[in-house]
C-alpha cells in the first residue's frame, strides 16, 4: 500500500468539512449549546439566532425566502419528505414521474409509494444522460401529483436541463421536485430561474458537516401540502419535528455561502483541471470513453470507462487514489449501475467504468500524478485481460 | 490502510500476479481453456504446456474480472507449476476461495478459474 494519504477524487461521493466551516460551528457544540426552540432564556435565543441566520444564508445560496428552509439530515431525508410528502398529503393512490438516472435516495421512495398503490414513471435518458422535455410532457397524466427530477447526476455528471423540464410541469400545474444535492456551490442554482417547487440539498458535497441537510419548499400561491415525515414537536414549521442539531445548522448556513461565493472561480479551476485530466489519459490510452454529457456536466465530474477491464480492479489497483466506480462483480454476475445501464452502454464499456469527482483540495499536481497511475493501471490489467481493448 | 474487503493473499496475488501471460501456439504439449461468466462478466484463460509424462511445464493465465478473479487465477497457476495433470484436475475451487479468504459473494470468481482449468486440461491443442 502506498504510505502516503492516497489523492482524494472523490468529491462525488462526500466532501471534507471546510477548516471555515469546523470554525463557524465551534461555539455551538459546548459554550452556546441552547436548544433553539428554548423560548425563556439567552441560551435558547442565541441558538435561535443562530439557526435563522444559518437559515438565512442556506435561502440566500438558492435565492429563496428563509421561511422556505426546512432543515433535515441531509439529502435523503430531503427527497423522502418532498416524494412522500407530497404523495400522501395527495391521498392515496396518484402517479409520479421520475427518471431511471435519478439517486436511490429519489428511486426508493418512489418505490416505497409504488408498492402501496401510487402510480410511477421512470424516463428513459438518451446516451449523455439527458432528458428530453417531450418526454416528460408525454409522461404527465391527470393524476400526477409531482415529477421528480435530479439537477446533476452523481456519478456522470450530467446536468439536466431543469428549467426547460420544470416549465413542462409547471405548464401542467403539476409540482416540480430536484434533488440538487451534488449542483448547489457547483454551477448556479436559482430556484426562481429554475421554476422549481421543492429542492433537496445536503451539507456534506458542499464542504459542510455530514448529517445535515435542507429542503427548499416554495411558499405559494398556490399553496403546496406536504405530510410530514416525522411527528412530535411540531418544529420547522411542522414539517420536520425533532430538536434542532444548532452546529450542523450553523455548518451548512456557512457551507452553502462559502460554496456559493467561490462557486465560479471554482468550477474555472475544477473544468481545466478535469479537462487536463481527460487529455492526460485519453491521450496515453485508446479504448478510453468519457460517459455523461461531454458540456452539460458539473465541473469536477470525470466519467470514463476503459475497455478490456473491470472497474473494481482497476479501483483496486489504483491503491493511492481513491476514486469510484459504477461496475462491480457480485455473486452471480457483474454488475453495472442503474446509472450506466440506463445509458444503454455496450457491456464492456459499462463494466470498465471509474469515476473522479475533483474538489477545492485539488491540484494541477494530483491531477497528472493521477494520470499517470491510471494510464500505468489500465495498461497493466489490459496485458492481463483476455479482452484485450475490445468496446 | 489496506482495503478490509480483501485478504493480505488476495492483494498480493492481484498486485503481483504469478505466471501472467500467454504461451505461443508452437509450444509443445500446449493445452489451453477458458471460462466465461454469462453475460460478458468474468473471463479467465489458460495455457498449460503439459510433458509426455503429465507434468505441467509451463503455465500461464489471462483473466477478465474483479480482484478476487485474477488473484485466483494466479495463485491456481503458483499451485500447479510442475504439478502434474492429476493433480491439477484435482484442485477444487474451494481450496483457492479458503486460501484467498474470498467472502461467499465472490467465490464464484474461484469456480470459473477452476472450470477455466479443467477446460484447458481437458484436451490438447484446442482454444485459442
Amino acid at each position: 500500500m502506498a504510505a502516503e494519504r492516497p489523492i482524494y477524487l472523490d468529491h462525488n461521493a462526500t466532501t471534507p468539512c471546510d477548516e471555515r466551516v469546523v470554525e463557524a460551528m465551534r461555539p455551538f457544540w459546548s459554550e452556546a449549546f441552547g436548544n433553539a426552540a428554548s423560548r425563556t432564556h439567552a441560551y435558547g435565543w442565541r441558538a435561535g439566532e443562530a439557526v435563522e441566520d444559518a437559515r438565512a444564508r442556506v435561502a440566500r445560496g438558492i435565492a429563496a425566502d428563509p421561511r422556505e428552509i426546512v432543515f433535515t439530515s441531509g439529502a435523503t431525508e430531503s427527497n423522502n419528505l418532498a416524494i412522500q410528502g407530497v404523495l400522501r398529503a395527495a391521498g392515496a393512490g396518484g402517479h409520479l414521474v421520475t427518471c431511471a438516472t435519478e439517486h436511490n435516495a429519489v428511486l426508493d421512495p418512489c418505490r416505497a409509494l409504488e408498492r402501496s398503490g401510487v402510480a410511477v414513471t421512470r424516463l428513459a435518458v438518451d446516451r449523455e444522460g439527458r432528458l428530453r422535455p417531450e418526454a416528460l410532457h408525454k409522461a404527465l397524466r391527470p393524476d400526477t401529483r409531482l415529477v421528480s427530477l435530479m439537477h446533476a447526476n452523481n456519478e456522470i455528471g450530467t446536468v439536466h436541463d431543469l428549467a426547460e423540464l420544470a416549465a413542462v410541469a409547471r405548464a401542467a400545474a403539476v409540482p416540480f421536485h430536484t434533488d440538487a444535492a451534488q449542483s448547489v456551490g457547483k454551477i448556479p442554482v436559482d430556484v426562481g430561474e429554475l421554476g422549481v417547487d421543492l429542492l433537496s440539498l445536503t451539507g456534506h458535497k458542499l464542504y459542510g458537516p455530514k448529517g445535515i441537510g435542507a429542503l427548499y419548499v416554495r411558499r405559494g400561491p398556490p399553496r403546496l401540502r406536504l405530510e410530514p415525515l416525522l411527528f412530535g414537536g411540531g418544529h420547522e414549521r411542522g414539517l420536520r419535528s425533532g430538536t434542532l442539531p444548532v452546529p450542523l445548522c450553523v455548518g451548512l448556513g456557512a457551507a452553502v455561502e462559502l460554496a456559493v461565493r467561490e462557486r465560479d472561480a471554482e468550477a474555472r479551476r475544477q473544468r481545466e483541471l478535469r479537462e487536463r485530466l481527460w487529455k492526460r489519459v485519453s491521450a496515453a490510452l485508446d479504448g478510453v470513453w468519457l460517459n455523461g454529457h461531454p458540456e452539460a456536466r458539473l465541473p469536477g465530474n470525470l466519467s470514463l470507462s476503459f475497455a478490456g477491464i473491470e472497474g473494481e480492479a482497476l479501483v483496486l489497483a489504483l491503491d493511492d487514489v481513491a476514486v469510484s466506480t459504477g461496475s462491480a462483480c457480485t455473486s452471480a454476475r457483474q454488475e453495472v449501475s442503474h446509472v450506466l445501464r440506463a445509458l444503454g452502454l455496450p457491456e464492456a464499456r459499462a463494466q470498465g467504468s471509474l469515476r473522479f469527482g475533483l474538489g477545492r483540495s485539488t491540484t494541477a499536481e494530483q491531477i497528472d500524478r493521477a494520470a499517470d497511475r491510471v494510464v500505468e493501471q489500465v495498461r497493466r490489467l489490459r496485458a492481463l485481460s483476455p479482452r484485450g481493448k475490445r468496446g | 490502510m489496506a482495503d478490509p474487503a480483501y485478504s493480505a493473499a488476495l492483494l498480493d496475488h492481484f498486485q503481483q500476479p504469478r505466471h501472467a501471460g500467454s504461451l505461443p501456439g508452437d509450444t509443445p504439449g500446449l493445452c489451453t481453456g477458458e471460462a466465461e461468466q454469462p453475460g460478458g462478466g468474468r473471463l479467465v484463460r489458460f495455457w498449460l504446456s503439459v510433458a509426455p509424462d503429465g507434468r505441467i511445464d509451463a503455465i500461464r493465465f489471462k483473466a477478465f474480472g474483479c480482484p478476487a478473479t485474477i488473484a485466483a487465477a494466479s495463485l491456481a497457476s503458483e499451485r500447479l507449476a510442475g504439478r502434474s495433470r492429476g493433480e491439477a484436475a484435482a484442485l477444487e475451487a474451494a481450496d483457492l476461495a479458503r486460501a484467498l479468504a474470498l467472502p461467499e459473494a465472490r467465490e464464484p470468481a474461484a469456480a470459473l478459474v477452476v472450470r477455466a482449468l479443467r477446460s484447458a486440461l481437458s484436451g490438447p491443442g484446442r482454444g485459442p
